[in-house]
């Protein structure tokens, strides 16, 4: 059994407290909450043949006004950036969330969300295209994901969960010097 | 300039030396260095042939062995994975020599053992039975129930001084927990995720609030539970303290998280996220799982355990009422089956009665049936002993019976069959021998085929008895 910590990333009201919810606990509720500073869930799974157990950290959501608490990014072996598919504008706190977090963590693996793609169908769908392929060039996997109706939820955290145990192999067979962020 | 001139010089003195023989090398060594030569190329050789090295160093290494020790436990330190992995190496490879170095001991060690086990279980029950039955017990449940606390609590306040009730070893970077320990008396919600709130309560704690780099949350208090925390560069210890936090405590855990440190610094700087590398860390953090039970004064103490050897005293009274109760219990419970069984087994074989139920219900037996009117009341048939020692109750309804033995006695009623004549019922054909009277004859070939259970009346064997 190997431990992992993650983070969830994003703007205020995308869906990383549904995201983590619909995934550990496969439930889904209407009613927002905000969440005050840090909120931590555990879950088990199993990737490639090995047991690991993920603890997910789920970040309170930012905007241009509240700064980023990069002290709890401390330690995470991979990240969650969250956007909301009917909001453009999340989509760039999560570009530039994804570049701050990226100065703090370094070269550690990552995947966008954009989350409610059980809208996709309606009006209030608006994904920036030049926003992915900026994100896209920078090595994101991207995968739109629905906590309500539980699409691709479980299928992203596996998917992290597989970079990072890669990044853990080729960082094993090639061991690099490590920075002192201090 | 200069630098040419030395290299020249050097590459100068190179050929030269080359010139020189080994033996006249050996003599301007000789030359040069005096007798000092020969002891510096013995303890050369020396050096460099190991086996010559091992013979050198071992008369002193005993010595040195014990001169570190007397220092500190560094060399325990370093000896025990090194003595544990050579164990379980022999184990592997042969078990028997170790077994057969360690069988005289395990026989004493065994029962020690089971002496300690039973004793901390006489002296559990003790407890158990003091806290559960004494007034002071009734009166710490009232306590509870007034400050709506748990009784447990109420228990612990009322026991404790104090009782380190788990003590958490986490990676400082990450928030991981590698180790967790619990007290036996403790119960523990998800270890994983205190770990990482913890980790959380600190970094909000020293992001919001301006405090030195290094610095952090030491102690957390909730009701009478305080956390104390002690961190390292690499790792954070927390212990989960119930009730008065004893001096020296946090001199513990630091103690101890210095120690961690010096075994595993190379683990928890480069923690892969595999918790397994710390399991041999228990015992270290169990160390730090220590109680304190109150004591008020020496009087009270003797109070204690005068109350100690009374409730052994009870206990040793109660333990044989309590067997004898059972074994009492038992027995008449089996009794009482063996009856039930018995009374069903009588009845059943029984002419004309057929048991169409058997119920045993909250100690009370009860058999419904069919009882032909010419048959023995069904009380007449299960023994006296078992109608008098078992709850037993008999409802039977009336039916006419065919089987032969009942067929008989009826048809004996009814014909008023003479005492010379012998009746006998098979395969449906009532066989008549002896003698009897003409009228009494001719009467019983109209009459006894109407009777239920009779097809046939064979007359051969019975003759005309003559007036």
């Amino acid at each position: 059994m190997v431990q992992k910590k993650i983070c969830l990333l994003g703007a205020f009201a995308v869906g990383k407290t549904s995201l983590v919810l619909r995934y550990v606990d496969s439930i889904f509720t209407d009613k927002y909450h905000t969440t005050v500073g840090v909120k931590i869930d555990k879950k088990q799974l199993t990737v490639d043949e090995q047991d690991v157990t993920l603890m997910i950290w789920d970040l309170a959501g930012q905007d241009d006004l509240t700064r980023l608490r990069t002290s709890y990014l401390r330690g995470a072996a991979g990240y969650i950036v969250v956007a909301d598919g009917t909001r453009p504008f999340s989509l760039e706190t999560a570009v530039n969330m994804y570049k701050e977090a990226r100065e703090f963590t370094g070269d550690v693996p990552f995947v966008v969300a954009i989350n409610k793609v059980d809208l996709q169908n309606s009006d209030k769908w608006q994904v920036d295209e030049e926003q992915l392929t900026l994100l896209q060039e920078q090595g994101a996997d991207i995968v739109y994901t629905s906590a309500k109706e539980g699409e691709q939820v479980e299928e992203i955290f596996q998917l992290l969960t597989a970079k990072m145990l890669v990044s853990d192999t080729n960082s094993n067979s090639h061991p690099t010097k490590t920075v002192d962020k201090s | 300039m200069v630098a040419v001139i030395n290299k020249n010089n050097e590459s100068s003195s190179n050929e030269g030396m080359s010139n020189l023989t080994e033996s006249e090398l050996a003599t301007l060594r000789r030359l040069l260095m005096g007798p000092d030569y020969e002891k510096l190329l013995k303890h050369k050789i020396t050096l460099e042939n190991p086996e010559l090295l091992a013979k050198h160093i071992s008369p002193v290494v005993s010595e040195a062995l014990k001169l570190r020790a007397k220092d500190d436990s560094s060399l325990q330190k370093t000896l025990n994975p090194i003595i544990t992995g050579a164990l379980l190496d022999s184990v592997s490879n042969d078990p028997k020599p170790i077994a057969d170095a360690l069988y005289p001991i395990m026989g004493p060690a065994i029962r020690k053992s089971i002496n300690t086990t039973m004793n901390q279980m006489m002296s559990n029950f003790n407890e158990l039975l003091e806290q559960s039955v004494s007034p002071k017990s009734w009166q710490w449940r009232f306590d509870a129930w007034r400050t709506g606390r748990s009784y447990a609590e109420v228990v612990l306040a009322n026991n404790l001084v104090f009782q380190v009730e788990q003590v958490f070893l986490i990676h400082r970077e990450t928030g991981l927990l590698l180790q967790h320990v619990l007290a036996d008396t403790a119960i523990s919600k998800d270890p994983d995720m205190v770990s990482g709130m913890l980790t959380a309560i600190q970094d909000f704690t020293s992001d919001s609030f301006s405090v030195e780099e290094n610095s952090g949350l030491s102690t957390l208090k909730l009701g009478d539970l305080t956390v104390l925390i002690e961190q390292s560069p690499s790792a954070v210890l927390a212990a989960v303290i119930r009730g008065t936090v004893p001096q020296g405590m946090q001199n513990v855990l630091s103690e101890t998280l210095e120690s961690i440190h010096h075994q595993e610094s190379k683990h928890l700087q480069h923690y892969d996220g595999n918790p397994d590398k710390f399991e041999h860390l228990q015992p270290e953090l169990a160390n730090c799982l220590r109680i304190k039970k109150k004591k008020n004064s020496s009087e009270a103490e003797d109070k204690n355990k005068q109350s100690e050897n009374k409730s052994s005293k009870f206990i040793w009274l109660i333990i044989p009422l309590l067997i004898l109760g059972l074994s009492y219990a038992a027995y008449y419970s089996h009794l009482d089956g063996k009856n039930w069984i018995d009374a069903q087994a009588q009845l059943a074989v029984e002419p004309g009665l057929i048991i169409t139920q058997a119920v045993e219900q909250d100690g009370e037996y009860r058999i419904f049936g069919l009882r032909d009117p010419l048959a023995r009341m069904p009380q007449n048939v299960v023994n006296s002993d078992i109608m008098s020692s078992l709850p037993l109750e008999l409802d039977f309804k009336p039916y006419l019976s065919l089987e032969p033995g009942i067929v008989l006695i009826r048809v004996k009623e009814a014909l008023l069959v003479p005492t010379t004549v012998n009746l006998k019922l098979k395969d449906e054909i009532l066989y008549a021998s002896g003698q009897a009277s003409p009228e009494w004859i001719k009467e019983f070939r109209l009459r006894a085929p109407l009777f239920a259970g009779i097809k046939m009346v064979n007359l051969n064997q019975l003759a005309i008895r003559s007036e």
